[in-house]
């Protein structure tokens, strides 16, 4: 919430991403340069991108979703109500950032992230998540590794309150949708769904 | 449902810490309880003592848990109130400090400090410092129950749980702390500890009593909840957690029948005008006090594995 008002004053983008599961045909590409781009533990479970595979129904009528996986940058972030510190906290642009050097480590938002995007990252004795690539990229003007990355442009970053944006022409549309919505986090990452239960 | 994925990143020690803070905040206010209402130091002090004993050592136990624990002091200096890890540091800090001035009021060789001397002031701090147990114990099922993202454990029935066992974990301790103080007594006097014990004895078999009330309730309200909060309880019943699921049962509920039969064995030898030992009416019960204390620290176990997280499908 401080982050959204923050915006508000500062006028200021608010960013978020469109992943279209049409698209996507799980070719990993955005996890190899996520993990390049931004040095991950290249482990199972220490991703700031993964992207797991979903079967639906039953032969012959089969349809298999790959759903890339990442930071909801959620509006109203639980794992930023929690840190005791202030380490995990909201740029002026809506992204959700922690702080390695105020992380304690007490896994708290590790815990209280609805959409299991937190790990502990043991090199660095913190913390980590997704940043949007927000220092190493979009404040250069560039777009996240994943989404420069991705072939079948299945992820579009932009400012979600730009009509002339892409990603803000399919997020006004209505086509794309959170994840959850019940739980109240207000995700800004946005998906087309693959079939229509979503 | 799809694949669970069950939180891994608490284990033993954050269990170890909820168990030990939920106990040792009980135990202050059983101890409180014997020095407000019998004026029995024998009891309060050293139950004082053992509650801020267990309470400093799961905080050691939290810090220990940190990825970072010699940075633990910035929870306290980059401080954010609505997190519960921050109350809760406020919460321990209040106990420790509280706890620390009532116990030394009541031990022997701080006779010296000048409330010691006043009933007065001893109350009051006693008063303050089984005010913060009282947050101790529950703060353990906040830290817990106010996550979202584990559909089992966002219930206010947990919270209650966790108060429930804390209670009766604490009034174990104080049992065995009880049967001690009982044996080091000379004949003439050890009849009070066996009065002592008799109470305590009641007080934990209704207390189980109420957590397995509780427990029933959780469980069934969360067999119809969201499917994660279901999934966990089948976890616990005929999944994977069953085998320390039905250890805590078992420890708890044995632990009580004992003191239950014990209660009765004490009231029906005093009706008939039989011997009353200690050994019969203290030490039998510190099977049964031994057994909740241990079915306290499983049951924190197995709540914090069956932490199932939300799930979400395409």
């Amino acid at each position: 919430m401080l982050g959204w008002r923050r915006r508000e004053v500062v006028g200021m983008a608010r960013y978020g991403m469109i992943i279209d599961l049409r698209s996507c045909i799980g070719c990993g590409a955005c996890i190899a340069a996520c993990d390049m781009e931004n040095e991950t533990p290249w482990e199972e479970g220490k991703r700031r991108t993964h992207v797991p595979k979903f079967t639906f129904g039953s032969y012959p009528n089969v349809t298999v979703v790959y759903m890339p996986r990442l930071c909801m940058h959620c509006e109203n972030p639980p794992c930023v109500s929690v840190c005791p510190t202030g380490a995990s906290h909201v740029t002026a642009d809506g992204v959700v950032l922690v702080e390695h050097d105020l992380c304690i480590g007490c896994k708290y938002c590790v815990v209280a992230c609805p959409y299991d995007a937190r790990y502990v990252d043991e090199r660095i004795r913190s913390v980590d998540k997704c940043t949007f690539c927000y220092t190493n990229r979009v404040l250069k003007g560039e777009v996240p590794a994943c989404d420069a990355t991705c072939p079948g442009r299945v992820r579009i970053f932009g400012d979600l309150d730009d009509p002339n944006s892409e990603a803000g022409r399919l997020a006004a549309s209505g086509l794309a949708k959170p994840l959850r919505p019940d739980l109240g986090t207000n995700p800004k990452v946005l998906y087309i769904p693959k079939v229509k239960s979503m | 449902m799809m694949e669970p994925v069950v939180q891994h990143v608490w284990g033993w020690l954050i269990a170890l810490y909820l168990f030990l803070g939920g106990m040792g905040g009980a135990t202050m206010i059983v101890a409180h309880y014997f020095y407000a209402s019998k004026r029995e130091k024998s009891l309060a002090a050293p139950g004082a003592l053992a509650a801020l004993i267990m309470v400093v050592l799961g905080a050691l136990l939290l810090i220990l848990d940190l990825e970072k624990p010699e940075k633990f002091y910035l929870a306290v200096i980059k401080f954010q109130t609505s997190s519960w890890v921050f109350r809760g540091t406020m919460i321990l800090s209040g106990f420790i400090l509280f706890g620390a001035l009532y116990a030394a009021g009541l031990l022997p060789w701080f006779q010296w400090v000048p409330w010691a001397k006043s009933e007065k002031a001893m109350d009051i701090l006693g008063f303050i410092a089984s005010a913060f147990g009282l947050l101790v114990t529950t703060y353990t099922g906040i830290l817990l129950g106010v996550l979202k993202a584990v559909p089992f454990w966002h219930s206010p029935a947990l919270p209650a749980l966790f108060v429930a066992s804390g209670l009766a974990t604490g009034i174990a301790a104080m049992g065995i702390i009880n049967a001690f103080q009982g044996l080091r007594r000379p004949v003439e006097e050890r009849m009070r500890f066996v009065g002592y014990c008799t109470t305590l004895s009641k007080w934990a078999a209704l207390v189980v009593g109420a957590e397995m009330f509780i427990l029933a309730l959780y469980y069934y309200v969360n067999m119809y909840g969201p499917a994660e909060a279901s999934y966990a309880v089948s976890m616990m019943l005929f999944g994977e957690l069953r085998r320390s699921f039905l250890a805590y049962l078992d420890f708890v509920l044995l632990g009580a029948a004992l003191l239950t039969t014990l209660y009765h064995v004490r009231k029906a030898d005093l009706i008939a005008g039989r011997d009353q030992s200690v050994v019969k009416s203290c030490i039998l019960p510190l099977g049964g006090a031994i057994l909740i204390i241990i079915g306290g620290l499983l049951l924190r176990r197995t709540i914090l594995e069956a932490g199932v997280m939300t799930q979400f499908a395409p």
